[in-house]
């Protein structure tokens, strides 16, 4: 993984960016996203609470995406699920990576049996199937939002922590590194001012590799039923909207356009990772 | 022996998740044991029940009484279903068990296929978008992929059916048509599976074999004179197939847990469906039965894949056995 | 080369592709079983003693055991008692055993099989049926049978005659734990069908006709329940011939040739008081509550429209017992505040304040009826009442509202088309806590209660029960809110019809057995 440090003018990112299209498509999308997630709620009048309409209502001006069994407009819904699975889904890819950051440097810069401890749990969590396990958890554990995260986020940090463990590994290899030690620096300064840099793309990387297991696992949960209820979600949205699917083209506004927020925030999530690793690893170009 | 203590370890901590989790529970402990059928339960059958499980027993004791039941595969009591655990279990796993390995099967022929093409033939002009699509279909929930399937495939085409792993209603008496009503039924959801892992294996695939593409045995094998496709089967992809061998087992046990909600979705009577019904009742004994069970399916096929690879690899296979 | 091998590889796969479809497309002369489509699959090992306790679970097991009296949808209709009688002293049923009646494995059924089957059902309950009423069972004749009770009990064919399976001597006579016991031989009944298939895992149950039955071999060869994941699909696309359907769907099917048929209200969602604390144990303060909703407009909301609006005598219009209430709670927010008023407590801008405490309850409510505790919620907020609405897992509510954790709640309850005696289940005894939140009922209820259950005098009785339903109205124990109506979709090939009062102790389902047979025999009865 070479130039990680290029300079960045405006102008360079973007020239660079056009050279990578699925990366960027990928970085429109999810910013779209974000901007509904956050301010949709605000800009759109509807709350996903209220009565506002007669039941299934299809789609009208008034109701972009009709109403749903009781009356609740469904582009509110979908809005404010936006917001919850997200949500959900980078709190966990930041605290998985927070997670796996601090125990992959302390790996490297302390070595010896903690380096050894943790990377035996590292490679026996890994085995662990992630939904398997968490559905156990939230079966007997009542599903709030934040027994979610937390139980996500025990299933995201084992995977990051051994590969930044193992690029840690290979800065420390450095010549500058040796030079620094010998000069007296201070673990936590060698983190900071070495290894941190060195590490952002494969942090950014595995943030958007955790961000988006996360928002795939939330979502299968919720179609099962296990969301928290006081919140909207794109899967609870879905498994209502499958009670429905053979009624007329009720389908249409309400399985589709979550199915599609859904697939879109995955598919660019997905394709900025590309786009990162193909960067870095020239190899994979097609 | 760090490989082997590490599944123990992981043995022992999923045993004693699965133990711990029901205290969790409000209320009565009893509902662990029994759901919400509490409406049979006479008072003289409670303190029955309390006594054999030992619930007023130190939590020490109570889970070394748990361990010798699991032992001796008594997964528990499902009052719902009136059957223990491991009786109400077994059919579905069996149809999981088709779904799942069948699924994983064509998804990883068809992918390593897909992925040595995708390799060789990079600079074609269709492999960019191929790769395109594998992305997409890649980073998409299974039950979304099952979902889409359904309702073009069964609802409005009507080519196959809604639920069920076979024909109820046999057409004609016979093993040919009963072995052809499991196929139909298997059909889509199968389908699901493979569409959702496929992708991944091909650019996995793809991935690895790339960086092998250029290899001097590469350009010795093609001096050598030897063709093409023997060169792409026999070396190339030989190596590459290595880093899939490490993660078929971890890619296994995700199909295993993709199988849950793609069963919900086409009603297929298999461990995944009797999982979900079974969280809908609230049916705690046979939750608690069912995960294990899958887990632990997960962590054998880990540790068998493996061991495989450590058989596979020669570089390895010289180093100790450990 | 390549390209040569590729295409047989492809021709192959269609090949195989073909001759799966072929195969399937196959025509086929076999019977078509007719299936009843089911969400939730799999209700226990049909045997009496095996199945699920819940009413689906009664349901298959009826369509292979027979009970002494049925009933259809006018009254109770012989089964395998021909005609009976009641004597007086001591009160007694005399049984006629129908001389054809067999069980599957060819024995005829006589009176031994009757009495043994209430000393076994004394031993080993049945969910159902309490056999306690039944002092002593004698057989005279092998076709004869005499049921003595111990005092008159007005229930008595409905909940015991009506309900309690006939159990085969032969076979469980040595059975010591019925529930385990789940070979084929527990599946013999006297019914007019016979156990051909149990699939637990597809929720399958397939039924034979059984040639030999004494009312004559039914009209359908083969029928049976299936779990099917979306009923309306399942329906639609023919696999299964009858499922319930959600009310949307009714015009489309109607236009696609589907009966469809409504089912009378004989379940019921109320709000739980927790009669321990203050105030909902003042009746002021939940008539007040009964004042601040507007039923009529919930039922439009939650429902859709389809539903009727509870009355507060908590028996259903539907039910033959029930008697409109001469107390009535519209929507009055001005009665509501005055009722409060009442009860010490003053309307201020944070509420409604006493003792310089605001009032503040939290509502409890399972994720099913989300949508009913949000309306009620915005309707207590709109008389000034400060209500939280929690939402839970049913299973946790349950266990509050039994522990009597919690200020109110939402839970329903069905079997309201059954026997009045299912009033005195729900106001006495150790199901009070969980349908009626504690509710101590007044000496003149419990007399009424014990009086209505010992008369057999059907005009009286059905004084006493009317009664019964005038203090419920007043009291209010708990409020009943509304009765949901559900439909059944079927492909009219059959004349399913609704039991009178629900099928045995009161299952709101369509599928009595009694459809499926040739139409021959004389109805009603005593």
């Amino acid at each position: 993984m070479q130039n990680l440090r290029d300079s960045g003018s405006l102008g360079a990112y973007f020239r660079r960016a056009r050279r990578y299209p699925g990366a960027f498509f990928g970085i429109v999308l999810l910013t779209a996203i974000l901007i509904l997630a956050l301010a949709g709620p605000g800009l759109y009048p509807y709350n996903p609470w209220d009565y506002v309409g007669k039941p299934l209502e299809p789609p009208s001006l008034a109701h972009p995406l009709g109403t749903n069994d009781v009356g609740q407009d469904l582009l509110s819904e979908l809005i404010y699920g936006t917001r919850t699975s997200v949500g959900i889904g980078l709190a966990v890819g930041l605290l998985g990576v927070l997670l796996s950051l601090s125990l992959s440097l302390t790996c490297v810069l302390r070595g010896g049996l903690w380096d050894f401890a943790v990377m035996r749990l590292v490679d026996s969590w890994l085995t662990i199937p992630p939904l398997l396990l968490v559905l156990l958890i939230v079966a007997f554990v009542p599903p709030r939002v934040p027994v979610l995260i937390l139980a996500l986020t025990l299933f995201s940090w084992a995977g990051s922590t051994r590969i930044l463990r193992s690029q840690g590994l290979e800065i420390k290899q450095e010549l500058y590194i040796e030079a620094a030690l010998a000069l007296g620096a201070s673990a936590p300064y060698l983190a900071r001012r070495h290894f941190l840099p060195g590490l952002y793309p494969l942090i950014i990387l595995n943030f958007l590799i955790q961000t988006r297991r996360a928002i795939l696992l939330e979502s299968s949960l919720a179609f099962l039923g296990l969301a928290d209820p006081r919140h909207k979600s794109w899967g609870m949205m879905m498994q209502y909207g499958m009670k429905f699917m053979a009624l007329g083209h009720y389908w249409l506004w309400w399985l589709l356009p979550p199915a599609l927020a859904l697939g879109l925030t995955l598919v660019s999530l997905a394709l900025i990772g590309f786009g990162l690793e193909s960067r870095f690893e020239p190899t994979l170009r097609s | 022996m760090s490989r082997v203590l590490g599944y123990l370890f992981v043995l022992i901590f999923i045993l004693s998740l699965n133990f711990a989790l029901p205290r969790f529970l409000p209320g009565d402990p009893l509902t662990a044991l029994v759901g919400e059928q509490d409406l049979i339960i006479s008072p003289e059958f409670r303190q029955e029940l309390k006594q054999r499980y030992g619930l007023d027993q130190p939590l020490a004791h109570q889970f070394g009484q748990y361990l010798v039941r699991l032992l001796s595969c008594d997964l528990g009591y499902s009052f719902y279903h009136q059957a223990p655990v491991s009786a109400v279990i077994g059919p579905p796993l069996r149809w999981t068990a088709l779904l799942c390995g069948a699924s994983f099967l064509v998804s990883t022929i068809l992918g390593i296929w897909l992925g040595v093409e995708l390799a060789v033939r990079r600079s074609r002009p269709w492999t960019a978008a191929v790769v395109g699509v594998c992305l997409v279909l890649a980073s998409l929930p299974g039950f979304l992929l099952g979902m889409a399937l359904l309702l073009g495939f069964s609802l409005k085409l009507g080519w196959f059916p809604f639920f069920g792993a076979l024909d109820l209603v046999p057409q004609v008496s016979g093993s040919a048509t009963w072995g052809s009503g499991i196929l139909r039924h298997l059909a889509l959801p199968a389908l699901t599976l493979v569409l959702a892992e496929l992708p991944g294996v091909a650019l996995l695939v793809r991935g690895s074999l790339l960086k092998v593409l250029q290899a001097p045995f590469v350009l010795a094998a093609r001096a050598l004179g030897l063709t093409e496709t023997r060169i792409k089967y026999r070396y190339q992809a030989r190596n590459a197939l290595l880093p899939l061998i490490t993660r078929l087992g971890l890619r296994f046990g995700l199909l295993w847990a993709g199988a849950v909600p793609v069963e919900v979705v086409f009603a297929y009577p298999g461990a995944g469906q009797l999982l979900f019904q079974a969280l809908l009742k609230r049916d705690y004994p046979l939750i608690q039965g069912l995960l294990l069970v899958g887990i632990l399916a997960v962590l054998a096929g880990n540790a068998l894949a493996e061991w495989g690879y450590r058989l596979a690899d020669p570089r390895v296979r010289s180093r100790t056995w450990y | 080369m390549k390209n040569n091998k590729k295409v047989v590889w492809l021709a192959l796969l269609v090949v195989i592709l073909a001759g799966i479809g072929f195969f399937s497309a196959g025509g086929g002369t076999a019977s078509q079983p007719y299936l009843i489509g089911d969400p939730q699959g799999d209700w226990g090992f049909p045997s009496p003693l095996a199945h699920n306790p819940r009413g689906p679970g009664y349901l298959r097991v009826s369509f292979l055991f027979d009970t002494l009296i049925w009933k259809d949808d006018k009254g109770f209709v012989p089964a395998l008692a021909r005609t009976w009688e009641y004597q007086d002293s001591p009160p007694t049923y005399v049984f006629h055993l129908n001389p054809q009646a067999l069980w599957h494995d060819g024995q005829p059924v006589t009176s031994e099989d009757v009495a043994f089957t209430v000393a076994y059902l004394k031993k080993h309950p049945h969910p159902w049926v309490d056999t306690r009423p039944v002092e002593k069972v004698e057989a005279p004749e092998p076709h004869t049978v005499r049921l003595i009770l111990s005092r008159p009990y007005a229930p008595f064919l409905e909940e015991i005659a009506g309900t309690m399976f006939i159990l085969p001597r032969h076979v469980w006579e040595q059975v010591q734990e019925p529930s385990r016991f789940q070979e084929p031989r527990a599946a013999i009944g006297s019914g007019p069908y016979t156990l051909v298939e149990y699939r637990r895992e597809h929720g399958l149950y397939r039924f034979a006709a059984f040639e030999k039955y004494y009312q004559g071999k039914p009209v359908v060869p083969e029928i049976g329940f299936v779990q099917v994941g979306n009923e309306l699909v399942a329906l639609k696309g023919k696999a299964v011939q009858a499922a319930s359907v959600p009310p949307e769907a009714i015009q489309e099917l109607r236009t696609q040739g589907f009966t469809v048929l409504s089912q009378p209200h004989f379940w019921c969602l109320k709000l739980l008081f927790n009669h321990r604390r203050f105030p909902q144990r003042e009746a002021a303060f939940r008539q007040a509550l009964a004042h601040a909703l507007n039923l009529p407009d919930l039922v439009s909301q939650a429902l859709r429209g389809h539903g009727l609006p509870a009355s507060p005598g908590l028996l259903p219009p539907d039910s033959s017992w029930y008697q409109a209430s001469q107390t009535l709670y519209g929507y009055n927010p001005a009665a509501a505040a005055r009722l409060l008023a009442s009860l010490g407590y003053r309307r201020t801008a944070g509420g409604w304040e006493r003792e310089g405490q605001v009032l503040e309850l939290e509502l409890l409510t399972a994720p099913a009826y989300a949508r009913v505790g949000e309306y009620l919620e915005k309707s207590f907020r709109e008389i000034g009442l400060a209500v939280r609405l929690r939402q839970m897992d049913h299973v946790v509510l349950d266990q509050r509202v039994k522990s009597q954790q919690f200020d109110l709640a939402l839970s329903g309850h069905g079997g309201l088309g059954a026997d009045p005696k299912m009033i005195n289940d729900v106001s006495l005894g150790p199901l009070a806590a969980e349908f009626l939140g504690g509710y101590q009922p007044s000496p003149q209820l419990t007399q009424l209660l014990a009086d209505q259950l010992h008369t057999l005098d059907q005009n009286q009785r059905r004084k006493f029960v009317a009664q019964i339903q005038e203090l419920l109205a007043r009291e209010l124990p708990a409020l009943p809110l509304y009765y949901p109506t559900w439909y059944l979709g079927h492909d009219g090939r059959l004349p399913w019809f609704f039991t009178k009062g629900g099928i045995a102790k009161g299952i709101p389902t369509y599928f009595n057995k009694m459809a499926l047979l040739p139409q021959t025999l004389p109805v009603s009865s005593p």
